[in-house]
This record gives structure tokens, sequence and C-alpha cells, in this order.
């Protein structure tokens, strides 16, 4: 890999998060009336209002204001929530490995589902299934995954009795245990990524087929299978590395709600309080640590691409 | 050639027939939507009660075909907001070139990198919550990416012809945009608005699930999913209906874009 594309891409990163750090200002800046009132109501007691703009710094003039929230961020001090008198940091700390694991299984079982499904749909195509395969396609990607979620529940933990109805049970107080707290979850968010990436995978796939490297290679006499996985595969996988992570970002929102459904106490259920409560640190917080999450996997995932492929420049 | 149009026919008459009974809902509806039958809580479907009855007794069919004027107006009113400042944003940004370009462009990214729902949540944070805040906080979600469209289409454009030739006899670099380059963009802004439609009813559901998009008492079908979570063993039909409405209104917007591309991209592969 080359530096020069490597300090590029660092270089579009950076300017990235400054305007997500911005934004996430910003938007906090043009909260309508004033934003302690809003949060602690007109009636509070006027020593809290006090010292809650002493902690804000909302007497502050908006460049001191920008500094402080800046160097906050840049040390990791996002500042202390008011519904939990608690640093903003310890909080996201103590509840990201719900998020994470639940964020983690369901990428797991599209890469391991999708790309594979996608694969045998593209190479056993016939004419009768082509519109079975594309009806099923487009209702998983429309199945809104919470609702997949509440069925999930019904059917595997309140029937069956196969997985608990909710509730996270930490890493350390058993791994199958702890599994299976998220397995659930993981399955409603990933059943409508799996029909998005079985889609591109398939369609990278097919889109390979008429290529006339694929030709010439048949026309060499390789068997089907040496053409399919040495050549096709490997040209149709970087639209897919693309795909995947594309939705991850999607994986992310979809834990945010899922975590509502089986009351998984993760970074999703701490934002939904957060934003019920309307405790403005937190979300900024929040919003901001999930983003530069999310922004920081992209960036891998376009440095696989680049070792995949080192033809792919940045555009 | 039958089958590259299958998409679009049955796309349209999904949200056709979904438009067509909340525009009945307006007139008429089998029962009012707030009128609870105590003795009939939890009801199957039956002659009375199409789908079911919920936990207050409510007729969900009722409660269904009103849920239905939620999500178009918030649909309909997102993609209007991402259209109408998505399209300005991108259209001024790859017309006008050099450090504009730049700028709104870089600012765009960094708006893209923000999770769509996240987005949402801090709008809804900031305005709070309700219908039109919902539809507002959904719009801008799509702001992003319906500029970049707009943009790319207009970078397409700019140095044809038919443009130069505009710009040669003094038209206006507003009516350039608006009466040259607008019509040649509108088929990719037509598909990138029934996906954004998709995309809003998707996140209306999940905001309103949540508790904090559409409020009671407005019936949403998010909302009804939250109030029937934990009832679906007694009464599947209160869960199943209004998830079925939004997959089936998502499925529609879906085909609808699928369908408009495979008319105009011969080459690409449809689903």
């Amino acid at each position: 890999m080359s530096s020069t594309y490597l300090a590029r891409r660092i270089f579009t990163l950076a300017t990235t998060l400054i305007v997500v750090a911005m934004a996430t200002f910003l938007a906090f800046e043009v909260i309508p009336g004033d934003p302690v009132l809003t949060m602690l109501g007109p009636d509070a007691d006027p020593a809290l209002i006090a010292a809650m703009r002493e902690e804000l710094g909302t007497e502050l003039p908006p460049a001191a204001r920008l500094a402080r929230w800046t160097r906050g961020v840049l040390t990791g001090d996002l500042g202390t929530s008011i519904r939990y008198a608690r640093p903003v940091s310890a909080l996201i700390l103590d509840r990201v490995a719900v998020s994470l694991s639940i964020a983690l299984l369901a990428m797991g079982a599209v890469v391991v589902i999708a790309v594979p499904l996608g694969i045998v749909l593209a190479v056993r195509r016939s004419h009768w299934s082509e519109p079975v395969i594309s009806a099923t396609i487009q209702v998983g990607m429309a199945i809104p995954s919470f609702w997949l979620g509440i069925i999930l529940i019904s059917v595997f933990s309140l029937s069956l009795g196969l997985f608990p109805t909710g509730g996270y049970v930490p890493f350390e107080a058993g791994i199958a245990a702890s599994i299976r707290s998220v397995t659930l979850p993981s399955i409603a968010i990933a059943i409508p990524l799996i029909a998005v990436v079985v889609r591109y995978t398939r369609n990278s796939m097919i889109d390979q087929f008429s290529h006339d490297y694929v030709r010439t290679a048949f026309s060499k006499g390789f068997p089907v299978r040496h053409v399919l996985y040495r050549h096709v595969l490997r040209n149709a996988s970087l639209p897919v590395i693309t795909v995947l992570g594309m939705i991850f970002a999607n994986v992310v929102v979809g834990t945010i709600i899922i975590e509502q459904v089986f009351a998984l106490p993760g970074l999703g259920l701490l934002l939904v309080t957060a934003v019920s409560a309307r405790d403005f640190p937190l979300i900024q917080g929040l919003v901001l640590y999930i983003t530069f999450f999310v922004t920081l996997f992209n960036l891998l995932v376009d440095i696989a691409y680049h070792v995949v492929d080192p033809r792919v420049e940045l555009t | 050639m039958r089958r590259r149009n299958s998409n679009l026919v049955i796309g349209l008459s999904i949200v056709g027939l979904l438009a067509l009974m909340t525009l009945v809902s307006l007139v008429y509806t089998p029962h009012d939507i707030n009128e609870m039958h105590r003795e009939h809580r939890f009801e199957g479907p039956s002659a009375r009660f199409w789908l079911g009855t919920d936990n207050f007794g409510r007729d969900v069919f009722s409660r269904v075909m009103h849920g239905g004027r939620t999500a178009f107006f918030v649909g309909s009113t997102a993609v209007a907001i991402g259209l109408v400042a998505g399209t300005m944003i991108g259209g001024i940004a790859g017309y006008a070139g050099s450090w504009i370009d730049e700028v709104f462009m870089r600012v765009m990214d960094g708006l893209l990198a923000f999770p769509g729902l996240i987005m949402a949540l801090m709008v809804i944070a900031i305005a709070g919550p309700g219908t039109f805040n919902t539809a507002l906080a959904i719009g801008i979600m799509s702001v992003p990416t319906i500029s970049r469209i707009a943009r790319s289409g207009v970078l397409q454009f700019k140095s044809m012809d038919f443009v130069q030739a505009a710009r040669t006899i003094g038209v206006r670099p507003a009516a350039i945009l608006v009466r040259h380059i607008l019509p040649n963009v509108v088929s990719s802004l037509v598909i990138a608005g029934s996906v954004a439609f998709a995309a809003a009813i998707l996140s209306e559901a999940g905001l309103s699930y949540l508790g904090l998009g559409v409020q009671p008492p407005t019936p949403s079908w998010g909302r009804m999913l939250r109030e029937a979570q934990g009832h679906f063993l007694r009464s599947p039909w209160f869960t199943l209906a209004p998830g079925f409405a939004i997959t089936l209104m998502v499925l529609g917007f879906y085909m609808i874009s699928n369908g408009v591309r495979d008319a105009l991209d011969v080459r690409g592969h449809h689903l």
C-alpha cells in the first residue's frame, strides 16, 4: 500500500471527523430558547440553574464554548450527563460491550450467510427461480428489524423458551449465556441486511460473468470451479467489500432500535433515554462517539479494499 | 420485457392500494379509531373487526387505515425536504465548482458520516418529538445523499453543448440549472426519492416505536407495534397487522425505484 494513499485517506478522514464534531457542536447551539431551562424546566431551583450554566458554560461566548468542547473531545472528556450525573465517557464505557457484541454477531452473520448465498444464487440461475429470488430479496429488505425482533421473542423465547426474553448477560458470567442473550437481536438486525448483501454479491458476480476474461478462461479449458473461484470471485469481491462497509452503519442503527425491543442496556438504549430526557451533553457525546466509530470502521474497509486491489485510488 | 416492468407495476399497485386505503380513511373507517370496545379486547379477525382488536379493544383495521395518513404525510414531507434541499445544495455545488463545491461537499461528506437514525435522533432531541418534527428529522437525514446525486448529474451535463449554448446567449445560472439541467436529472432524482421514501417509512416506524416519533393519539404503525409488544401470543393480529403495513409500503417504494431503474438502464441487473 502506498504511503501517499494512506496519507490522503487519513487527511479526508480528519476533515470528515472535524465536520462531524463541528456539526455535533453547532446542532446544540441552535436550540431555540435557553437550553438549561429546556432541560430543567422553568420552575427549577435557581441555584441548580446557575450550577448547570456553570457546568455547561452557557454564559461563555460561543468561541470559548467551541474551544472548551474541542479540548474536551481531544482529551476524551465528553462532559457530564445531567440525568446520570456521571461522566459521559464512563457511561459509554460501561455499555459499549453490549452494543459491540450485538453488532459484531450481526455483522458476522451477514458475512457468513449472505456472501456464500449470493454466490450460489448467482451461479445456479434458472429462468423460473429468478422472480422468486428477486421477490424474496425485496421483501427481506423491506421488513423492519424491530418487528422481526418482536416476533422472534414471541416465538423463540415466550413459546419455545429457547432464548431469554431480554436483558444482557455479560461476558464474565459465561460466554455461552452471553452469546445467547444477544443471538435473537443480532438475527433480527441481520435478516434485512442479509437480503441487501445477497443482492449485491449476486449482482456483482453476474456482472463479472459477461466479461471477456471469463470467456477466455473458459476457452482455455479451465474447469468451471477454477474460473469461478480464481477469476470471477476475486473481481466480484470488491463491490462486496464496499457494501459490507456501508451496511455497518445500518447495523449500528439497527442496534439502537433492537436494544429497546430486547431491553438490552447498550449505547442505543442509553441514547434513547438521553433523547427522551433531553440530556444534551450525553446525546452530544454519544452521537460523536458512535459516528467516529462508524467512520473509523469505514476507513478500515477502504484500506482493506486497497489491499485487495492496489489499482484503486482515492477518488 | 415482461419481467422488466413487473417491479414498477407491482410497486405502483402496492403503493396505489395503500394510498387508496388512506384516502378512504379520510371519510370512512369501519370503527372510530379511539373507540374502546372493552368487552372485545384482544379479539381475532371477525366480521365486525376485520383485523381484530388491540389491548384497549380498539379496531386494529381502522387504526392501520388511519396510520397510513401518518406514513404518507411523514414520507412525502421528508422526501420533499430532502429533494428540495439536496437538489439545491448539489446543484449549486456542481454548477459553481471550485472552492464552493469543495466546501459544500466536504460538509455533506461529514453529514453523510452520521448514521441516518443518529442524525434524526439528534434533530428530535433539539426540536422535540411530534409528527412534523419526525418528518423534518428524516428529511434532513436524506439531504447528503440526494445532494451528491444532484451534483453528479449537474457535473455530467454542465459541459454539454446545450448548456454552453444557453450560457453564451446569457441565460442566468439559476435558469440554466432549473430549465436545462434539472429535467435531465429528474429520473435519478425519482429513483433517489422513492428509495428515500422507503427509508423514511422505516425510520418513522422506528422512531415512533422508540416513543420519539409520532405521539399519541395520532395512530402510527410504529407506535402500534410499541403498544402491541408483549401481546403477541395473546393476539398475534395486533402485532402482525401494523408490521405488514410497514413492510408492504416499504416494499412498494423499493419496487418502484427498482422498476424505474430497470426501465432506464437496459444493461443494469435487476432484482
